[in-house]
């Protein structure tokens, strides 16, 4: 897993790096001479989305402040959230069940994570999707290392011990920084997939 | 298909015109290449629009970008 998210970091950086080199030129100009052309709708889509993952690993640090200080970004992530998550399980309303199982035994916890994976290449993404949708459960809050933690360790292959681990493993200090890189990362990929 | 804006650059490869941002009286225009999805590059026009021009610095690049950003932003919450 680690391995993965390594590969995908690489990937952006060396993006950053290409288009940096392509852009920044001191002294270059060519004329301005435009012709039209058809273009898949696709490939548009993937040229915003390149210039949208470039922005949450340059202008993160930049625009986080801004993020903190505007509450519609936070509002629609977590209208995210609940079209994601809640509508597709009966996680809430059988969470004593859910609590009661043998960790890596309970279905519908899998199932809310198979989901999320489904939709969601980042891993980073479908933790903080998975962890905050399922910590508005104050039983769960109390029982998240015994019971999901380890559904989620089965379900990634991953050894993660609590949320304060899964951060230092991945490189961030707070959980504010997880949840602005998420917030950037789900405009990347909103951008994308043409939404 | 839809039709889009497409310019050549000084290495003979042709882009497509993403977006255009304006910031402080200059106008950024966002491109990828047509040939290879993997590549794109922020440029910026001359004043009288005749010319597409490189970008001076990092800060520059980085400048444009977080603008690119915060329309997103924008256009999404």
């Amino acid at each position: 897993m680690n391995s993965k998210i390594t590969d995908f970091e690489e990937y952006k950086k060396k993006l950053v790096k290409s288009s940096k080199k392509t852009s920044i030129k001191p002294g270059c100009k060519v004329s301005n001479i435009r012709e039209k052309m058809q273009i898949s709708k696709t490939k548009i889509a993937l040229g915003l989305g390149l210039v949208g993952m470039c922005t949450s690993i340059i202008v993160s640090p930049i625009v986080a402040k801004k993020i903190k200080q505007n509450n519609a970004l936070n509002t629609s992530l977590d209208e995210y959230q609940e079209d994601i998550v809640v509508p597709n399980t009966t996680f809430f309303i059988n969470h004593n069940e859910v609590i009661n199982h043998t960790a890596g035994h309970n279905h519908k916890e899998k199932e809310i994570l198979e989901q999320l994976k489904e939709k969601h290449e980042n891993h980073l993404v479908t933790f903080y999707l998975f962890y905050q949708s399922l910590m508005k459960d104050e039983q769960c809050r109390n029982h998240y290392k015994q019971v999901w933690m380890q559904v989620y360790n089965n379900v990634n292959n991953t050894d993660y011990t609590s949320l304060e681990d899964f951060l230092e493993k991945n490189n961030f200090g707070t959980y504010d920084e997880l949840r602005e890189y998420v917030a950037l990362e789900l405009q990347a990929e909103n951008i994308r997939e043409g939404r | 298909m839809v039709e889009a804006e497409v310019v050549p650059l000084e290495n003979g490869k042709k882009y497509m015109i993403l977006d255009t941002i304006e910031i402080d009286g200059i106008k950024y225009i966002y491109l990828s290449q047509i040939e290879n999805d993997q590549e794109f590059c922020i440029r910026k026009l001359s004043l009288d629009e005749l010319d597409i021009l490189g970008l001076d610095s990092e800060e520059e690049y980085n400048k444009a970008l977080k603008a690119y950003a915060e329309k997103e932003k924008s256009a999404i919450s």
